[in-house]
């Protein structure tokens, strides 16, 4: 039987409706197709068949009248009866003939072929999978190459942040001067870019969005906030993915942060927190400081789902890689994926009024994400999550010497602080502790095409 | 405990009843969909064109139907993308509203937007509640890893929970105890996956494409590397002894089959934590089989059977898991476990 979704069709049926029908098999002078025995097929009426054209990425419809239909016997059973659909309309001939040329090239692909061969020969794939750096600091390099070609720090908005995302990072902030805390940054996670002049830093995005294990310590937090309060930059702290066994620790850890905060800030301005997880947001709903607003919460990226892949530019349908046709090729990207369920008004309903969201992250990944309310966003760059495991896939491998033997992980030894899983460098991607990130080379152009529809914040997020 | 089956043809649907299949999920997308948003906006989480996936046209759903009139044994509908633009949500209502028409019933939804509008739709009407309200099954690609997701999908009117494949059993257990102690008299079902297409990343934070022409993105080819070029050489604590409990460590498994043999689990298997997934009340195992060969399936339908049977008769999880491994996988398993 043909896969349903390259051949189907509608047909009058005798009580005057229309059904949709699929091919079961087909030649150019006919096709197969059945129907539930209630009902019968009238001849003489139009009908009209979908051709899907790979070459194309679309369908072709037919609609004629000179066709016979018989019913199959040999084929029929108690539910359905099989009807043998006969023509020699030549415009059913051509494209009937194409169909199963394409179909067939498929098959032989995937009976002969694996993996990038079949992919090289769907696409325009000029990925060389037997090219991968020695290490993700080399990998880093490159990436940041092409990211470096357009980063200036006078394009970006008013609000700007950097992720202390690991432990290196914010224990590398606690023991140095902003500006010389910067300067390593930026020369360890993104050399080859200037980096960001100190003042233009206006928040630290503190904690991890995918990983429970990478946050402060209950030690390090006052020091973190002392520093914070006097360096005068705006924390966000980040909270990961919530699973079941881990809703203690993180519920219990933005409540001793609250508690911090309370007794070391002498400001009145809200605490910013960033949420990646439904189920954390309807635990906190009804915590006062939540409902009182002392704690703004942010939607992080994880509940945020959308498309995002290193491989959209070769995606069939994305293939030109000509630099004219790279707009368009965006443009379409944005049309097609840019809209998820948080530009939904119900749904922003339900996070802002039942779970008191106040801000919405997004990521640069390839395409620019719409954005409603542009003025309350935080535009992550340059890299994106694209895949997470809720049981580290890196402790799988380091520990079981497989990723896919994953258990929850009580005594993690911080296998992400020496290693990764590295892709073929023209992939742009990296596995990081739980989770695959692609790396957006044109993120800068699309932050500010972003900045200028009104997003007043970015996040780098060098990993 | 009932067996849930992935169906991509309706010729199947026979066969798999009788070799014991208690329900059958399938897709289904219409015509309409294919034309204006293709597989580029997946209506479900089969995402290419030339697979037997889905169940195909109206015309399918018709004969299935009959055939479910007879034999008697449910199937849901999955519209588990975990996100659609929000345009499109009138059209997958309508199409509910179309499905349910022709008699069907349940739906398996991962969307927390589409979970709200269609808790509306049933609310205003647009949803029929006669002679059925529609049957709501939260997928395992919602992400519901903990108890308060699974208090926001009640509120939704969801009636199932299907866990995924990465929750552990012990938090699989902690949240179904939380949840009935909390709901007593309005008790939902539970589902676990139990066989195949194990995945090494979440499904609700799989934001890949799964197309024709790519292989799923887990699959690129990768290696274990260092940070920077200083690491290279370090070499990195192993985890203490309490971590490293996996059940086939105990050395009594040997090699799984070779290539040209059928292995049941051999691309996922949970069939070792079924005992206990039996005793925290799981109501419903999950056997992905949507594009699998038709004897592939009912071979792991009649291993699925058979472990059941046999943890009717065991006293202990250990005693289940001893005999049913001896019956199942004498010459050894795929060590492919869903759960460790």
């Amino acid at each position: 039987m043909i896969p349903a979704a390259i051949f189907m069709g509608t047909i009058m049926l005798t009580d005057g409706t229309h059904m949709e029908i699929r091919a079961l098999e087909f030649s150019t002078a006919y096709f197969h197709f059945r129907l539930p025995k209630s009902v019968c097929p009238k001849s003489g009426e139009d009908v009209c068949l979908s051709f899907f054209s790979y070459a194309e990425n679309t369908y072709h419809d037919l609609t004629f009248r000179d066709y016979r239909i018989q019913e199959c016997t040999e084929n029929t059973n108690s539910f359905y009866t099989v009807y043998r659909f006969s023509t020699e309309n030549p415009s059913y001939k051509e494209a009937a003939g194409k169909l199963s040329q394409e179909y067939l090239h498929y098959i032989q692909l995937k009976t002969g072929e694996e993996g990038a061969a079949v992919t090289k020969a769907l696409t325009e794939y000029p990925v060389d999978e037997s090219k991968t750096a020695s290490s993700f600091a080399i990998q880093r390099q490159q990436f940041m190459h092409f990211l470096s070609k357009s980063f200036s720090y006078q394009t970006l908005p008013q609000e700007v942040g950097i992720t202390l995302d690991q432990p290196e990072k914010w224990r590398h902030y606690m023991k140095m001067p902003f500006p010389e805390f910067l300067l390593w940054y930026f020369t360890v996670y993104a050399p080859g870019c200037s980096p960001v002049p100190a003042e233009k830093i206006t928040h630290l995005y503190i904690g991890n969005s995918f990983c429970a294990e990478l946050f402060p310590s209950v030690e390090e937090l006052p020091i973190l906030v002392e520093k914070l309060q006097a360096e005068k930059k705006i924390p966000v702290f980040v909270f990961s993915l919530m699973r079941q066994g881990q809703r203690k620790v993180l519920l219990s850890r933005i409540h001793t942060l609250h508690t911090v905060i309370s007794q070391t800030v002498v400001s009145q301005k809200p605490l910013e927190c960033e949420i990646n997880d439904l189920g954390m947001l309807a635990a906190l709903s009804n915590w006062t400081p939540v409902l009182s607003d002392e704690i703004l919460l942010t939607l992080g990226i994880m509940p945020a789902r959308r498309r995002k892949d290193v491989r959209l530019p070769w995606k069939h349908g994305f293939t030109k890689n000509d630099a004219a046709l790279d707009a368009d090729r965006k443009q379409a990207a944005e049309r097609i994926f840019g809209k998820t369920a948080t530009e939904d008004p119900l749904y922003r309903k339900q996070l802002s009024c039942s779970w008191n969201i106040k801000r919405f992250s997004y990521e640069c990944c390839g395409y620019a994400p719409s954005i409603t309310q542009p003025e309350t966003a935080t535009l992550y760059l340059p890299y994106y999550q694209m895949n997470t495991a809720t049981n580290c896939t890196l402790y799988a491998e380091c520990a079981y010497g497989s990723r896919g033997m994953q258990t929850g992980t009580e005594h993690c030894p911080g296998y992400c602080q020496k290693k990764a899983f590295l892709y073929p460098d023209d992939f742009h991607m990296v596995g990081y502790y739980n989770s695959l990130f692609g790396f957006d080379p044109m993120a800068m152009q699309e932050m500010q095409r972003l900045r200028d529809r009104g997003v007043k914040r970015i996040c780098f997020n060098f990993l | 405990m009932f067996i849930t089956t992935g169906l991509g043809s309706v010729d199947d649907y026979p066969e798999y009843v009788q070799a014991g299949a208690g329900e059958m999920f399938l897709g289904y997308i219409p015509l309409q969909w294919m034309k204006t948003a293709g597989t580029q906006r997946p209506l479900n989480r089969r995402e290419v064109l030339y697979y037997n996936v889905q169940l195909g046209s109206e015309s399918e759903l018709r004969i299935l139907r009959d055939m479910r009139e007879q034999f008697r044994v449910p199937v849901t509908v999955a519209l588990n993308s975990p996100y659609y633009d929000p345009g499109y949500y009138p059209e997958i209502l309508a199409c509910m509203k179309n499905l349910m028409h022709l008699g069907f019933y349940a739906f398996i939804l991962a969307d927390p937007g589409l979970l709200l509008h269609v808790k509306n739709a049933v609310k205003n009407g647009f949803l029929p509640q006669f002679p059925h309200k529609p049957e709501l099954h939260l997928s395992g690609e919602a992400g519901e890893i903990n108890q308060d997701m699974i208090d926001f999908a009640r509120e939704c009117g969801i009636r199932r929970i299907i866990f995924h494949r990465k929750v552990l059993l012990q938090e699989m257990e902690e949240m179904i105890r939380i949840d009935r102690d909390r709901h007593p008299d309005a008790p939902i079902e539970y589902e676990a996956f139990l066989l195949n297409e194990m995945c090494h990343f979440h499904g609700g934070y799989c934001n890949s494409f799964h197309c024709d022409e790519f292989l799923p993105i887990c699959q690129l080819p990768y290696r274990l590397g260092s940070l920077d070029e200083k690491c290279i050489s370090d070499s990195m604590p192993l985890p203490e002894a309490a971590d490293r409990d996996t059940w086939y460590e105990k050395g009594d498994i040997a090699a799984g089959a070779s290539a040209d043999e059928y292995l049941t689990g051999q691309s996922g298997c949970g069939l070792c934590a079924l005992y206990r997934m039996k005793a925290m009340g799981i109501t419903h195992v999950k056997l992905v089989s949507r594009g699998n060969y038709t004897e592939d399936t009912l071979r792991d339908l009649h291993a699925i059977r058979t472990a059941l049977s046999i943890a009717e008769r065991s006293k202990t999880e250990e005693d289940y898991r001893n005999r049913m491994r001896k019956t199942l996988f004498p010459n050894g398993c795929s060590r492919n476990c869903y759960y460790r």
